[in-house]
């Protein structure tokens, strides 16, 4: 692994290059890039020279700006074993609060930052935004949910005597 | 004659007359080119508003005899201005209003001008030629009523075309996330959230049907079905009220709604309801505000806790079988300096129960003083307990009233007679009697149960009380006053009415947050019972 070696340039430290959907150029530390998974899969494939930018072509600057901040913040956490978390991850939406600062932003952003998550493999943030999501929608009844996220009634007349049908355990008790 | 003639011809210089249905134009009357003396109703295509009233509307129109028709493919019907009239004295709805037909604020007008300016419906108006459903003239700023007397139409769009709604569901950008994500998300929510996600639209009641056993019966809890259903009678309600704002846009001043539109029971009333004895007349105020004098005030449950009866209103709507309860009467203190914890206990604290969504129950027990189980109570030792505590029935008695038990014999004791010989009348030992039934310390106040119930002498107070004896299973009787008070169907109902107590000089504890939305800083009503301490809500069979 890259943080056991001892050579002058601590191969963590080392500067790489990300380049985003917009063609702008980041330089980052690649152990903060390497809290992505697929990045970090994509150096190790290229080797340890690996001079040449990374194209990222599915996160524009602001966004890849943001997921690096969190990476930043995030650069010593342990990473996550791949038994529990099915288990452990069900129940609680807690969120700490660092993370929860970092989640309040724009909806549009914060959807940018889980299909990024979600794309550069770094499942504890897919994880922060999926639980900022729940949270948004905790609570909320039907309708307010549609306003929440502009989701559009899509329902036929006939789809929602189904549901009514289906419900009727709950209606009009 | 002209049609230009025509329409000069007073009394109706703006040509058209607008039919008015329940708050809504259904149509308008014009005379008919063929007969000046004649009057045509052109209906708008509009049928997805028929409502009762409408198709009341309808049905009688049917009956009179169709007059010749201009054009065999309109939809043409011609009335005499004397059948008008008829049609107003019988539906009860102002065809033609005198004063909206000389101002330019008709509500068909003011309608349309919402309508497209606040896109609140899919509504446009094309001359009837030229309608093209799937491309829309919308309404631009200029007159909508043609003055050419040209048959204007309204055309509804259909209001949740499929496609065009799935195509609009590209703006979420919730609905744009792959299902994957949208999974994990779900395993974040609870069933109940699930539930409701599955409700917003089609592609989540396809993917959040994977998570979780919520969609069998039985495998949700039954707090959680009561939450749930909390958020579908929320939804229910706040659209109730949208459509309420929305026709109290559509209607100008004069119409009945913005005259007698109440905007808690979202419907018009008598002009009786709105102003009592001690109120201000409220005529002056806008229907958007506007509450009748029912909801004005509010109904004490004890000396913790009192709602608005705008909170009760809502309650009732939402609830069929939900009560609340205060804790905070346990142990009860009696005039003898006794106390027990049989009174306060859970069955026989302060109680609001929502009865099938048209009766709501408030019951009371205070406990007075205990005795020996030999020993007869007499009237004496009741009327000074009485006194002594001095507390609310109703708001028209307390109990240190002169004429609470109309001057009557104060007993607790039942003549029912023994078991055997109903002749013999009280025993000491409660087994051996009849009403031995009223040992159960958690029965429900029931109206055949021996117990001397005095009503309030108020007619429409549906107020009843009683002094009672329990006989637990220990060496002492408690003697209770049991106080159950009914209101009943809603705001309008003289039982409600009497209910009411105007003012609030209660200690007011303000909800922690400002979900609350009674206008009454005192409410603990449905939105916000779960976070007062000491209130509990309960589910009753």
């Amino acid at each position: 692994m890259a943080a056991a070696s001892t050579s002058a340039v601590d191969p963590a430290k080392k500067m790489i290059m990300l380049t985003t959907s917009d063609n702008i150029d980041i330089k980052v530390e690649r152990e903060v890039a390497e809290r992505s998974i697929l990045i970090k899969n994509l150096l190790e494939d290229l080797g340890s020279e690996g001079d040449e930018p990374i194209p990222i072509p599915n996160v524009n600057e602001a966004v890849m700006k943001k997921v690096l901040e969190w990476c930043e913040q995030h650069r010593k956490d342990p990473p996550a074993t791949q038994d529990d978390d099915s288990d452990s991850r069900k129940k609680s939406t807690d969120i700490d609060e660092w993370d929860q600062k970092f989640m309040q932003v724009d909806q549009e952003m914060l959807f940018e930052i889980i299909l990024a998550a979600n794309y550069l493999d770094i499942k504890a943030l897919l994880d922060v935004g999926c639980k900022t999501v729940a949270n948004m929608i905790k609570g909320k009844s039907p309708d307010e949910i549609r306003k929440t996220f502009n989701i559009q009634n899509d329902f036929t007349p006939e789809e929602e005597d189904q549901i009514r049908r289906e419900n009727e355990w709950a209606e009009d008790r | 004659m002209t049609m230009s003639d025509l329409r000069s011809e007073k009394p109706y210089p703006f040509g058209p007359l607008f039919v008015i249905c329940d708050g809504f134009p259904t149509g308008y009357i014009q005379r008919s080119s063929k007969s000046p003396k004649q009057f045509q109703e052109i209906r708008y295509c509009n049928p997805s508003r028929a409502s009762p009233v409408d198709q009341r509307f309808f049905a009688f129109k049917e009956q009179i005899p169709m007059q010749e028709h201009s054009d065999p493919n309109q939809e043409v019907d011609s009335f005499s201005m004397k059948e008008i009239k008829e049609l107003e004295m019988e539906t009860r709805i102002p065809l033609v209003d005198a004063e909206l037909r000389k101002s330019r604020f008709s509500p068909v007008w003011t309608w349309l001008r919402n309508a497209t300016t606040r896109k609140q419906r899919n509504m446009a108006v094309t001359p009837k030629q030229r309608i093209k459903p799937e491309k829309p003239i919308i309404a631009s700023t200029g007159p909508i009523i043609a003055d050419d007397g040209q048959n204007f139409e309204m055309v509804e769009i259909e209001s949740r075309p499929k496609n065009a709604a799935r195509h609009r569901q590209n703006k979420s950008m919730l609905h744009k996330l792959p299902v994957e994500i949208l999974l994990i998300i779900g395993e974040y929510l609870s069933p109940v959230d699930r539930l409701c996600m599955r409700r917003t639209c089609g592609k989540f009641r396809t993917c959040f049907s994977r998570l979780g056993p919520e969609t069998r019966n039985n495998a949700i809890l039954r707090t959680e079905i009561v939450q749930f259903l909390f958020l579908l009678r929320k939804d229910k309600w706040n659209k109730a009220q949208e459509d309420y704002h929305q026709r109290c846009n559509l209607m100008g001043l004069g119409s009945q709604l913005y005259e007698l539109g109440c905007s808690a029971c979202l419907k018009t009333h008598h002009v009786g309801e709105f102003s009592g004895p001690s109120l201000p007349n409220d005529m002056a105020e806008s229907p958007r505000t506007r509450i009748c004098a029912g909801l004005k005030g509010c109904i004490e449950l004890c000396e913790h806790f009192s709602f608005s009866a705008e909170c009760l209103l809502r309650g009732m709507s939402r609830f069929r079988t939900m009560g609340m309860q205060c804790e905070m009467h346990c142990p009860a203190h009696g005039v003898d300096g006794t106390s027990t914890y049989h009174i306060g206990a859970h069955a026989s604290a302060p109680r609001l129960k929502y009865d099938n969504g048209n009766k709501i129950t408030v019951d009371r027990t205070f406990y007075l003083f205990s005795v020996g189980i030999n020993d007869i109570v007499t009237h004496d030792a009741l009327s000074s307990a009485l006194n002594n505590i001095d507390v609310f029935v109703c708001p028209h008695l307390r109990t240190s009233s002169a004429d609470i038990f109309r001057g009557k014999d104060l007993t607790v004791e039942c003549s029912l007679g023994l078991k055997g010989h109903p002749d013999l009348g009280w025993h000491p030992d409660w087994n051996e009697r009849l009403c031995s039934r009223l040992s159960d310390l958690g029965a429900s106040l029931r109206e055949d149960e021996c117990m001397f119930w005095t009503t309030c002498w108020n007619r429409d107070c549906l107020t009843r009380y009683g002094l009672r004896r329990l006989y637990p299973r220990d060496h002492v009787n408690f003697i209770t006053l049991d106080v159950s008070r009914i209101l009943l169907e809603g705001p309008t109902h003289p039982s409600w009415k009497a209910q009411v107590v105007l003012g609030d000089n209660k200690k007011e504890i303000r909800p922690n947050s400002n979900n609350c939305e009674s206008r009454f800083g005192s409410c603990k009503g449905p939105f916000c019972a779960a976070r007062y301490n000491g209130l509990v809500v309960t589910q009753y069979d």
